[in-house]
This record gives structure tokens, sequence and C-alpha cells, in this order.
């Protein structure tokens, strides 16, 4: 059915349908509509969910933990400030393997204050063993969490669902929500065989020794590699059922591009109106957007820009005395595969500040003209001198 | 298509941090320096008690509401509970570890309600005729009936003799029905002879029974008593109105004594003269203006009991301390003439040796019809064999009782001790001990020695018998009330139980003290601390925190689980009543 | 696993005989997360999650909620942390948990101190005690959590300790019959922190309560208060010089002190006899 939505809405219908049993939520701005609406279900009693209204972030993330590991299928969804809260949890609902999905709203951290979309809060969490899924638009917000529960619930490990503060959470969208008994037949119930179950007691979560944590670790990495595949796979089914598909990456114009702009979220939206003006004019130019980032897809990147001449990276984060995470991460991944191609690292948008195609038509323009890409990364293409670094 | 790729791991692979394995493959017990015991102890009234009995069993079983059974462990050792719940001047409430917190146990009159409820029959228990041996018990006050008593369980042949026409000694010739009801008596010595013990009454040593009819027997015991009053003045005229004590409790109306006009006056300040006054007071009717008490020691060192002088105060009797007798006059037929002095008593504390001391000049002069004297009784020591070591009016034993003579033993008053029922009970049980290891050629020094307890002359004769199951036993040790646990424990007012009124009391020979109704008795039984011995009360588990002690509960056993017992002492200090013991570990 | 002579292991002991097996544990860090064992060796026989530290109650909410959505009403959900990870750290959790009432009986094992990493103070850490961060005595007093609990009006909030079985027994049993957050403080004696040699346990416990100093009572919704066991009212030196942690105070300090437990005594009393009828 196609309805008229808010990203956090669709976001909200997404969870809804995957029919979780223990919500556990905090409100913040610019995620408060999901929690809102989830609530309004709930009150109309068509959700069938517990809800737990907690005080803070922190509790949402530790009641969904156990709740997961009663064998329970678990949501929520926050933004910045109380995903950083969440942090240390974010590690522990990673390392217990539990299969949360959580719809964070990228909005940038404090200090200072500031509510608009930047994706430094989510990528800060890189480190802690989550699954990561970059949203474009409201139709992939919704479609990505019906597909991350069943990617975490195969692989046993977390993901977080990335929507863009105001560009996606609160702009309105036509938005096609599948009918419930599809996405029943496409997402079989959570039944765990681990769980804290008195018909078989036991202790989740001991102190180990130096070499059993190791190997932990080494079982969850190998998972996460894992998931790159499942993801896939998952994305595969999802189309053939639904008939919206959309892999790990998003490659636009690529076939003779010669400069190839990677990104992710919203920025990849304009980037096609620029792409689409600089064609006209006879430029080369492509995109590849990155939607799953944890992992990261080193392989199918590497593939995607096997005959780009130039990257260029626009990333709408920072992380400070460094540069763009996407960037970085690119850049690591293409080194000693593809020798020699300069990767222009370009970071904006920072605190929500708009992007437009102009900006992106500039960036093309830069990388165009630069033969050697700088190490630090371009902070500013609106000032002529500003890239002169 | 999706679940291919599962998790990617062998199904025996943990990928989660889960545990069900058993953390009992530690064995914490390697930690131990000390482990724990259970010991039960000797509680202080047992070992004050000169008869030994285990009376925080007798609690214990008595808690559970097994009457019959703490009568029986009562029986183990004293064959009169009935007569000491009455009578005895209860050394083990002086002792008892409550009197330190708040107020001693009743313990008293828990032998008299156990007596009074429970029934044992004993016949069953002990192997009666088991042995071939043959003793003769001579005298059947309290040290007689409890060497017969035990002797017989011992399984031995018991003939008892006794020269007056019923059993009981000074039980029945001495202490007052309203102390000690005959009714009681008789059951009680019915309980002892029961046992097939052979009687021989109205006979007489020397006279009906001589020393050579008794050469058959392989062992005797000789509890003959004191049954000869003093009477220490010099006097002239006929002694009629001069009675001893003995004689006049011995048979109260033989005397024309009822004739309340008659002034009476009583010398001595023991249990007897006490006796002797309100035993008068009762054939008077109540009427005690003539009856006085006289005796030297002060109202604090009268022998007597205190609760016994209470009483006899509250029934009217007057009672004057500081005279000692000092003259007697008297005309032909007329009243006497008794002239007292002021007098002090001086109790040498290490030989007990009383000395009676004029004080200053003053005479007192006392007009009276009759004098009763209760100021301490000889033994009639003509017709005891030859050859057997007499000092000072007593009968030299050694503290097994054995006397100079082989196969003769003796007990009681005629050996001297302490004048008590108590005391004499214990010197009867002492000499069946004596005699059985005589007579089965034991060592007695270690015998007694295996069964003593703390270093006093009271000793187990049950365990002697047969060594109890439960718990090794320390008879050395004794409670000490810094070694109970108070805070386990809750103050409350010690519970005593009703007498009759005064008024009421002083026309009547009847039962004076009334004994505990079964509610109040329980209250008195939840009191006691039970001191060194387990109850089953499981504080020690409840405490314990690592679940190291276990209970066998088919067999009802407490145990220590050493596998896992780090040996903490919690369990040595929560016991409240001392069982646990800790001792360092040997290799 | 715990220190020989643990009054914490020993009401957790208690507590779980209690509990019973149809139960789910969540326990924190704290020494209850070393007592848990090692993995993978557990020495509790029911499911136990050890949760991250300030998450006890968050915990046990979530499992409480994710029993409910599975239809099962029959298996007790307890939070067992210690006094750091409840009046401190664990704090706001609790409160919240408090405030939406959730069906779990949380239990805060009180050994007055951050003792698994060393005897470090804690809000719960009583008035003038040594720890290693307070060294000369603590300036601040106790924080009471029981009166913290009743005041978030829940239905059932007492004080226990591991010392009076019985007691503490009972209120668990009690706490299984209510729908809602029970709250049980447990005093427990701690011979490593608190300066005593270990066998000694069952009567510091007991002197705690008999001197009024930790007093065993309950209070359901906020409003009823009952005196769970009449003390002694032996001195608080009694109880005090028995510990080393306390071996500095001047008689200045226990006059001090003494006034201070008999006004807090005075107020429990005058609260608890407005309910004669319970």
């Amino acid at each position: 059915m196609r309805m008229f939505l808010t990203g956090n809405h669709a976001a909200a219908y997404g969870a809804r349908l995957a029919r979780p049993q223990v919500i556990a939520a905090y409100p913040i701005t610019p995620q408060s509509p999901i929690y809102e609406k989830i609530s309004e279900w709930d009150g109309q009693g068509v959700l069938g969910v517990r809800m737990m209204r907690v005080e803070s972030e922190h509790s949402a993330m530790a009641a969904s933990i156990s709740a997961s590991l009663t064998g329970v299928r678990t949501f929520t969804a926050t933004a910045s400030q109380g995903l950083a809260l969440m942090h240390e949890l974010l590690h522990y609902a990673s390392g217990m393997r539990v299969p949360i999905v959580m719809v964070n709203v990228n909005r940038s951290m404090a200090a200072p204050w500031s509510f608009w979309s930047e994706q430094t809060d989510s990528l800060s969490q890189r480190d802690t063993g989550w699954l990561q899924l970059y949203a474009a638009d409201n139709q992939e917000a919704l479609d990505m969490v019906i597909q991350a529960f069943k990617i975490s619930e195969t692989v046993f490990l977390p993901t977080m669902v990335v929507l863009e503060a105001f560009y996606i959470s609160h702009f309105m969208e036509p938005v096609e929500v599948p009918d419930q008994k599809s996405v029943d037949d496409f997402l079989p119930p959570f039944e765990p065989s681990l769980k804290l179950d008195t018909d078989n007691p036991a202790a989740f979560c001991q102190t180990v020794t130096q070499k059993q944590y190791a190997e932990f670790r080494i079982h969850r990495q190998r998972a996460m590699e894992n998931a790159l595949e499942v993801a896939e796979v998952v994305g595969r089914e999802y189309k053939e059922r639904f008939g919206r598909g959309y892999g790990l990456l998003e490659c636009y114009c690529l076939e003779d591009a010669e400069t190839v702009l990677v990104t992710a979220g919203t920025i990849g939206c304009t980037a096609r109106v620029a792409i689409d003006a600089l064609r006209e004019e006879g430029k080369k130019v492509g995109m590849v957007r990155v939607r799953l980032f944890r992992p990261f897809p080193k392989e199918r990147l590497i593939e995607s820009l096997r005959h780009a001449r130039k990257i260029a990276v626009i990333d709408r984060n920072l992380s400070p005395g460094q540069e763009g995470v996407f960037c970085e991460e690119l850049k690591s991944s293409l080194y000693s595969k593809i020798n020699g191609i300069p990767v222009f690292g370009f970071v904006l948008g920072l605190g929500g500040s708009n992007v437009s195609p102009l900006h992106i038509k500039k960036v093309f323009g830069i990388a165009e003209q630069m033969n050697d890409a700088p190490l630090k990364p371009i902070l500013d293409v609106e000032d002529e001198d500003a890239f002169g670094i | 298509m999706v679940t291919q790729y599962r998790a990617g791991l062998h199904k025996n692979e943990p990928f989660l941090a889960i545990s069900s394995d058993s953390s009992l493959v530690f064995k914490t017990g390697g930690q131990r320096s000390e482990r724990p015991l259970f010991v039960t102890k000797v509680a202080p009234c047992r070992h004050a008690c000169p008869i030994g009995i285990d009376i925080p069993m007798a609690f214990y079983l008595a808690s559970k509401g097994d009457i019959d059974g703490a009568l029986r462990v009562y029986l183990q050792e004293n064959p009169l509970p009935g007569v000491c719940g009455r009578v005895c001047y209860h050394p083990c409430e002086m002792e008892c570890n409550r009197g330190n917190f708040d107020e001693p146990i009743n313990t008293r009159s828990f032998e008299r309600f156990l007596s009074d409820h429970g029934q044992v029959d004993l016949k069953g228990d002990v192997s009666i005729h088991s042995k071939k041996e043959k003793t003769a018990v001579i005298g059947s006050g309290p040290a007689g009936l409890s060497a017969g008593y035990h002797l017989a369980r011992l399984g031995y042949h018991v003939t008892l003799f006794e020269a007056k026409s019923e059993l009981g000694g000074m039980l029945r010739y001495g202490i007052p029905p309203y102390r000690l009801p005959r009714s009681i008596l008789d059951s009680e010595i019915e309980r002892i002879t029961s046992l097939g013990i052979q009687i021989g009454l109205e006979t007489t040593l020397g006279k009906d029974l001589s020393w050579k009819d008794l050469e058959s027997f392989d062992a005797v015991f000789i509890s003959i008593g004191l049954q000869l009053g003093k009477i220490p003045f010099e006097t002239d005229g006929s002694e009629d109105d001069i009675l001893t004590g003995v004689d006049f409790l011995a048979d109260p109306r033989k005397w024309s004594l009822e004739d309340d006009t008659q002034r009476t006056l009583i010398i001595g300040g023991g249990n007897v003269a006490i006796d002797v006054a309100r035993t008068l007071m009762r054939l008077r009717q109540g009427k005690g203006n003539n009856i006085s008490v006289l005796c030297p020691e002060s109202r604090d060192q009268m022998p007597a009991l205190p609760e016994e002088i209470k009483e006899a105060s509250e029934e009217g009797i007057t009672i004057l301390n500081g005279w000692a007798p000092h003259k007697l006059h008297r005309g032909n037929g007329g009243p006497f003439f008794l002239d007292f002095c002021r007098a002090e008593v001086k109790i040498d504390e290490e030989s007990g040796t009383v000395e009676i001391i004029r004080v200053g000049d003053e005479i007192q002069k006392h007009m009276v019809d009759r004098i009763i004297v209760a100021i301490g009784q000889t033994m009639k020591s003509d017709n005891l064999p030859a050859g057997i070591e007499i000092k000072r009016g007593r009968i030299v034993t050694d503290r097994f009782g054995r006397t100079s003579l082989p196969k003769v033993f003796a007990g009681g008053d005629a050996v001297g001790g302490k004048p008590f029922v108590a005391d004499a009970i214990a010197g009867g049980k002492m000499g069946a001990f004596a005699i059985s290891c005589f007579l089965e050629d034991r060592d007695i020094e270690a015998e007694f020695q295996t069964h003593q307890m703390g270093n006093s002359q009271t000793f187990s004769l049950q365990y002697f018998i047969e060594r109890p199951e439960r718990n090794p036993v320390d008879l050395r040790k004794v409670v000490a009330f810094d070694q109970i646990n108070t805070l386990f424990f809750t103050e409350s007012p010690r519970n005593d139980p009703d007498k009759l009124e005064p008024e009421t009391r002083k026309r009547t020979f009847e039962e004076v003290i009334c004994g505990f109704d079964p509610a109040r008795m329980e209250r008195e039984i939840s009191r006691c601390f039970k001191c060194g011995t387990c109850i089953d009360c499981e504080i020690c588990m409840d405490f314990c925190p690592d679940i190291s002690i276990i209970k066998d509960a088919e067999l009802g056993i407490y145990s220590f689980d050493f596998d896992y017992c780090k040996g903490c002492g919690v369990c040595s200090v929560a016991c409240p009543r001392n069982v646990i013991e800790m001792v360092w570990e040997t290799k | 696993m715990a220190c020989a002579g643990c009054g914490e292991v020993l009401g957790l002991k208690l507590v779980l005989q209690a509990v019973g097996r149809k139960a789910i544990a969540v326990v924190v860090p704290s020494c209850l997360g070393i007592i848990l064992g090692p993995y993978p060796y557990s020495t509790f026989k029911i499911p136990v999650f050890h949760a991250a530290f300030e998450t006890a109650a968050s915990s046990a909410a979530g499992i409480s909620n994710a029993l409910l959505a599975k239809g099962d009403e029959e298996t007790l959900v307890i939070a067992l942390a210690g006094d750091g990870g409840t009046t401190d750290i664990g704090f706001q959790a609790l409160s919240g948990a408090a405030d939406r009432n959730e069906n779990i009986i949380y239990c805060c094992f009180d050994n007055e101190a951050y003792m698994n990493t060393g005897i470090q103070v804690s809000s719960s850490t009583p008035h003038l005690a040594w720890t290693m961060t307070t060294p000369h005595g603590k300036a601040l007093k106790k924080k009471n959590m029981v009166e913290i609990m009743g005041a978030h009006r829940i239905p059932y909030s007492a004080s226990a300790c591991s010392c009076f079985p019985d007691d503490l027994r009972r209120k668990i049993k009690e706490a299984k019959k209510i729908n809602g957050v029970k709250y049980i403080h447990i005093l427990s004696p701690c011979p490593t922190g608190w300066r005593y040699v270990e066998r000694l346990t069952p009567n510091i416990g007991r002197l705690a309560v008999e001197t009024k100093y930790y007093p065993l009572y309950e209070i359901r919704n906020g409003e009823k208060y009952k005196i769970t066991h009449h003390p002694k009212s032996l001195p608080v030196e009694d109880y005090l010089l028995a510990q080393g942690r306390f071996g500095h105070l001047t008689k200045k300090d226990l006059e001090t002190i003494q006034k201070e437990v008999d006004r807090n005594w005075d107020e429990l009393a005058r609260r608890g006899s407005h309910n004669s009828s319970y």
C-alpha cells in the first residue's frame, strides 16, 4: 500500500511489520516521532508489543539486550546523545550476539548543541561490532529495517539502520508499505535455541580468560565477515518478494565514469541530480553510494571502482585529527589493490548544513582539476581559496 | 537459502559466553587451615549436678514434646526425679548460664514436671539379672536406693536391707509430706524395686542381719546414714521433752506436741530445723504463736534453703538469728529455762568447718515447754564390720566409695560430704560404679577418667553403660557463659510455680508447691539454652556461607562437607550453644 | 567462590533458596559477579545474566517484559546487585524501574562499599567508616535506600540482614506474592572490608540490628510501616568497635552516632506505630 510518510514513520512501519515483542525506548529529537507512532499503535492495541517507556537510552539498550537474551525480538531507536549514552552497551550487545535492530537518526553530537543531520554519531560507534546500514530516502528506511531483522537473526549480530535527521526523518515522501502477510512470509518468528530459560538454566556472560576472550572476538569477526554475504542474499530475497532490491552499494552511472563520487545517505540523492547535469555537459562522472557500512564492503567497492581514474568522497562527518570516515575506510580498502588512483576527501554538510547539487558539481570540478589528492580532507567548497590546501 | 549462512560455525563451538557446567569442580576446601567439628559438651547445670544428669538433652527432648524421652534421660542417672524435683537444693540453677543472661532456668520444677507427667517403663531397657553376682545394699535412703537401682541396671542381683518398716530413709522419715508427698515417694520407690530388687524390711544390721550373713554377697554397699540427732547440752532431769529433730520428723504425732499452748523452741538453722517448725505448725492447725526457731547463723548463713526459710516466714514462723544455746536449767517437770548468748558463725571456706563464736556478754533467757534440737546428726556405728575405718564419726572411703575393707563400699551421709539428697544419690551411683569395676576387674581410675565431667566428682554412668552414638562428646569441656551466643536469645523472666497460700497451707500437710501446667512449662523449656547439646536448630546450616553443612535426612545426622568447607568458623560462632569447635587442620 | 566468612554469599544463598527454580536472575559487577564463577562454570542453578554494572534494574525489567511478551507470568525475575550498583551508578535504572513498577524482585546486597574492587567508598558506606578512599572516615552519611524506594510507592520495600535468615526468607517469600517492584536491602557483613575476624560474621550482622543501627522493617506502598524485629537496644559501640573500620572513632564520634541511631529509631517507631492494625 502506498502511503505518504515521513522517514521516521516509514521506519516505524518497518518495525511494526517485523512484529517485535519488546520495545524499550526513550525520546530524543529527531527520533521522537518513531517512539510516538509506536506508542500510538500500542495505545490502539494493534502492536502486540510490550512497551518499556524507560528513563534513559542506556536503560533502553540494557532492557533490549536482556529481553533479546530471553528469546524475544527487540527493536529500539535513538539519535546522537542517546546513542553515545548507549555506547558501553553497544559493545555489550554485540559481544552477547543479540540480534537487536535499532534505528539511529543521525544528529550532530554536542557540544555545541545542534539537532540537524551529521553522521559522526553513528560512525563513532563503528568499532562496537554493530552492522550499520545507511538509508538515502524514506523507502530505504522502511525496507532496511525489515531486512535488518532478517540479517541480524541469521548472523546473530545487532544492526543499526541509520537515517539522517530531518532530511529523511521529517521529510515526507511516498512510500510503498508492504502487507503484513508478505513480511511474515519473508521474516519468520524469532526462536533462538540459546536463551535465558528455566528449563535449560545457564549463566550468560561470565568472566573469561584472555585466550577465551580472543576466541570470542575471532568468532564475532567471522560472523561479521559472513554478514557481507548474508546481507546480499537477504537483499536479493527481498527484491524477489517485494520488487525493490538494493545490494550493498548503489552504483549510478558507473559504466564509463572517470571520476567517481563515493558517498552515503541523502547526499547520494543530491549527487544523482548533479551527475545527471554533468553528464549533460559531457563529463564522465558517476557515483557509488555505500549502503552497508559495517561490515565494510571492501571487495564490492574495489570491484566497482576498478576503472575509475579519480575518486572523490563526500563525508557528512569528520573524525577530528583525521578525515571523513568513509574516505578513510575507502582508502584503507583500496590500498595496494588499486594503486595510484587519487582519492579526494571532502567533508561537507557538517552540522546538517545543506549540500546542494552545486556543491557536488564543485566537488567533481576540484577532483578533475587537481592531479594529486591532498592528505588532509577538503573542508569547504564555497570559498575559492579554501581548497588550495 | 539464508539459513546456510548462519554464524558459519560448528554446532559445538560456543559463540556466546554461556556456561552450564557446575562450579562444584572448584573444591574450595583446599583453602582451609582450620576445620569445624561437632562436639557435644557438658552444660554447667549438668556439671554442677552431683548426679550428672544430662539436663540439656532432657530439655531438648521435652521441647520436641517427648516428655517420656526426657524423663528417660533423667532416669539414666537419677532414680528419684520426683523427689529431687521437689526437694533438691538445685545447684544446677545456681550454675545455669541463663542466670548470667537474665534469670536461671527453673530446672527443679522441670524435673518434677517430667516425673509428674512422664511415663517410662524401665524393665524393657535394662539387663536385669544378666550377671550372676549378688550385691547387698544396707539402708534404703536416697544413697541406698540409688545404689540398688544402678546395680540392678548394671545386671547384678540386689538385696536391699532396711531397718525400718518402710523404704525411703530420710526421704520418708526426714522430709515432711508437704514438701514430698508420700504417694510420690512410694511410686518413685516402686519404680526402683520393680527392677527385681529383693527387699528385707525391718532388718537391722547387727540384730537381724550379721556381718557374717553378708559374706555370701560378692559386694556390699553401706548407706546407713546419720540416724542420731545431737543434743548439745548436758541436762538434768528427764530428757523426754528434749527431742532431736530427726526423732520428731520420723513420727511427728508420737510426741504429743499438738497442743499449741506448749511453748516450743527449735534450735538449729538448717533444713531439718525449718522442717520441724513447719511440721509443728501444721500439727497445731496453723497456730504458730508458740513456735520459735533460734540459730547462731545470720539469716544469710543459715544452711537451710532460702526458699524454705521464705516459706516458713510466710507461714508466720519466728526465726531468731545470731543466738547460740548457752545453758539449760530445768526444775522438776516444769518449763525449761534456756539461756542464749549472742553468737556469730565463722565458716572456714577451705575445710568447711563451722565455728560458733560467742559475741559479747548479752544473754537472752527463754522459758519453754518443749525443745527440739536440730543441729546435726551422727552415725550409729556399732554393728559395722570389724576393721572398717571410721574417722570423726564417718566411714572412711576413697573418692570412689571404697572402704578399707575389700568388697565393702559406702556412700551417702554415712561417709560425710554434702548432706543433700542429690549428693546421696550421687554417692549411691558412685558405689554401684565402683562395685561394677570391682566385680568386672576394670581399672576404676581409667574408667572414671573416661566418663568424668569437667574436673569434678560428677561422671556419667549412662555413658559407662553405653556410649552415645551421635557426635563426639567431650565430657571434660564445660560450657561457660561467654561461649553462649546470647545474640540468638531474647530476655524473658523466669517462670516459677504457684504455691498454696500461707494461711491455708500452714494448716495442712498438702504439698505447698504446685507443679507447672504444660503451657507454663513449655515457656520455661524454651528459655533453656541447651548448652553444649545439638538440638537440630540448624542455625549452623542457615549461616554457612558455603553450603557445607549437610544433613543426612534419613539418619538425621549433620556433617561437614570438607570438599568445600573453607574453615571460616562462622558456624562455630553462630551455634548459639557452643557445639561446634574449630580445630587446626593436620596433615 | 567468596571470601571465607562472607556475609553476602550467605544472604545470596538464603535468597536463592527462597526464590526457587522457576526464576531468572540478573547479576551485575560486584562481589556477586565473582561469586557467579568463571566461564564455563556457574554457581547458580537458575539461568542468570551477568549484565553491565549500572543495569541491574533495567536488565531485569527487560527480561520481565520479554517473559510477559511470551505469555509467561510464572517465572520470577530477580535482580541481584551490590550497594554501589544500586545506590550509586545503578540508581537511575532502579528509580526508572520503580516508577514503571516493573515486576521484579530487586535485592541489594549491601556490604557498604565497593568491596569487589578493593574497598572504595560508596554512598551506602556509613558515617565515619574507613574505606580505602575515605581513609580518615567518611564525612557523609549513608543513603537510606529503603526509604527512597518507599517514597517511590512501590508495593514492597524492606530492610533485611543475612544474619537473620528467617526474616530474610520470609521477606523474599512475601515479595514473591506481590506484583511490581519489590526492593529488599540486605545488610551483608564483610570481614575483608569491615575488618574483623571472619568467623564473627553472625555476631556483626546481629549486632547491627540489635543496636538499632540497622533496623529490620518493611514499607508497603510507601505508607504502611512495620518493624519486623524488635531489637535489644544494645549500645552502638558494641557493634562499631567490633570492626576495624570504626577503630578510629573517638568517644565523641560514638556519642554522635548513638544520637543519630536513636533519632532514626524514634522516627521509625513513630511511623510503625501508626499501623496498629497491621
